[in-house]
């Protein structure tokens, strides 16, 4: 298993209650959604997944490792395992596409010689490969997402975590991007998306978790679509 | 090996493309580090010439011996060869009674007078030129001043440039003083760059949290703002180093119409190659320094867990 979850309550020092004694556990090479009303905790889930946050008990195990043990200068490199997809993007708006996609290449030391043929092979992947020299702001919603999951793919990592990827976007765009999920997924890497689209679950037909208040309510088994 | 120095050539180049980008505050910052680097570098540079200026005049400092007037031309020159001897004295000039009244006729025009005078009324007199290390330590100097003074046959000991002994002395405390400007204005220069780093951590701590969010460590963060400190602090050298030799080449001219009035040849030198070195790397090291502290206390605040994230 990639990631697992036991009893983890999630308490923010202001005293809200994100999560509340949430176990379940995600395979090696499956494709999950999460899903919820807004505030139900699905960010938390994913930044206890990311070490943006600890879990204040229980215990989150990633890829093997249990991350209330890692030590802080470990975590970047820990970082490196996940890809991340934000729904605000997070680019670098005075980078260019090519230098955003490559910043995660160039963070951990990748060798240069490399790193236009892997940058070029993950704007290829998302159909950007014509805009690399172009600067973020002037691309589209979609795209700049699509800039985004390049990024969160390029050091090919073994999970790819997304929250609300198409909060912004509308559906026939919403669609393009889960397609590009589904696919990495296909392709071997664990994915994880938080998403209240319930569509996108009916569509692709895929395991979801479902929390409310902080509580898992419901883990169904995948449908076949 | 490669890829380390790919890192940092990269960094370094980035760290100027921030430094041209941004241009208006750096300029700003380096001009301030110029200024706060000139001072203490030019007062330097002003007690290195006077050092200069005074040795020339040590080189001439002598003490001058007036002997008993019973004292013979033959005992005097005894005198002069056993002084001779002497390991603080380089050499030693006699100078008769003939001869010194030649001297004072011509100078004094007072010539009518003293030919009507019957007989010579003046010392032989011994010129002592010290050693320069003794001339250039006022204590030795009073020693050996005391030394030839209580000497059988010598009358009066008395040393030409007082005022040179009372200058060192004065240049001695003068340069206790400017390292202690230049202290003050080093931290000063610390404090800056310190400042214009915090500034830039702060405009670009989105940028920090996505770094930080996709795998970068605290010290691939931390390299860009170590270089921009180094870079700032490295020209605002350079530029102290400017505006030194604008101000030298400003009072030149002056300085060496008054060095002639003198009748020594002096030209005034600003800092020559090892002081200018120092005073740039100084600069840099300062950045760098400043840089790291600033980049230590401030970059733990911008994780991607704390504030808006």
């Amino acid at each position: 298993m990639l990631i697992e979850f036991s009893k983890v309550s999630k308490r923010y020092p202001e005293g809200h209650e994100a999560l509340r004694d949430v176990t379940f556990v995600i395979n090696k090479g499956e494709m999950v959604f999460l899903t919820g009303h807004s505030g139900a905790g699905k960010s938390t889930l994913l930044r206890l997944v990311t070490l943006i946050e600890h879990a204040t008990s229980g215990q989150v195990i990633v890829n093997g490792q249990n991350l209330g043990r890692l030590k802080r200068r470990t975590i970047p490199y820990f970082r490196r395992q996940i890809g991340m997809v934000f729904q605000d993007h997070k680019l670098l708006y005075n980078l260019s596409v090519f230098d955003n996609v490559a910043l995660p290449l160039i963070v951990s030391g990748f060798h240069p010689r490399d790193l236009r043929r892997r940058v070029h092979a993950a704007l290829d992947k998302v159909g950007l490969l014509n805009h690399d020299q172009a600067k973020p702001i002037t691309l589209s919603g979609g795209e700049q997402q699509r800039v985004g999951i390049a990024r969160a793919v390029v050091n090919r990592p073994s999970l790819l975590v997304a929250d609300e990827p198409t909060g912004n976007l509308d559906s026939g765009l919403s669609d393009e991007i889960f397609d590009l999920f589904h696919d990495f997924n296909y392709h071997g890497v664990t994915v994880l998306v938080a998403t209240h689209d319930l569509r996108h679950i009916k569509r692709l037909g895929k395991r979801s978790l479902t929390l409310v208040d902080g509580r898992m309510t419901q883990q169904t088994n995948a449908a076949q679509p | 090996m490669i890829v380390w120095l790919t890192r940092h050539l990269q960094t370094l180049v980035g760290s100027l493309g921030d430094l041209s980008r941004n241009s208006f505050s750096s300029v700003l910052s380096i001009s301030v580090i110029g200024i706060a680097l000139a001072l203490p570098g030019a007062m330097f540079a002003t007690l290195e010439n006077i050092h200069k200026f005074t040795a020339e005049f040590e080189h001439g400092a002598k003490i001058s011996l007036f002997l008993s007037p019973d004292i013979s031309i033959k005992q005097a020159k005894d005198l002069q060869q056993s002084l001779a001897q002497h390991p603080d004295i380089k050499y030693i000039e006699m100078i008769t009674p003939d001869q010194a009244m030649e001297e004072f006729k011509l100078r004094s025009g007072l010539k009518d007078a003293l030919n009507s005078l019957s007989d010579n009324p003046l010392p032989v007199v011994l010129l002592a030129y010290p050693e320069d290390r003794v001339a250039r330590s006022p204590e030795k100097l009073a020693g050996l001043i005391n030394e030839l003074g209580k000497l059988e046959p010598v009358e009066l000991s008395q040393f030409d440039l007082e005022w040179i002994k009372r200058l060192t002395a004065f240049l001695e405390l003068a340069t206790r003083a400017v390292w202690v400007i230049a202290i003050i204005l080093g931290l000063g220069v610390f404090l800056v760059i310190g400042n214009t780093i915090r500034l830039a951590i702060v405009n670009r701590q989105e940028e920090i949290r996505i770094i930080k969010l996709i795998g970068g460590t605290d010290a691939f963060v931390r390299r860009s703002f170590l270089y921009s400190g180094m870079l700032q602090g490295l020209f605002g050298g350079l530029l102290a180093l400017l505006v030194i030799f604008l101000l030298f080449s400003f009072i030149s001219k002056p300085a060496s119409s008054l060095s002639s009035l003198y009748s020594i040849s002096f030209g005034l030198d600003p800092l020559q190659l090892l002081p200018s070195l120092i005073l740039t790397s100084s600069g840099a090291l300062l950045g760098w320094l400043s840089a790291r502290v600033t980049v230590g206390v401030y970059l733990r605040q911008f994780e991607p867990g704390k504030g808006r994230y």
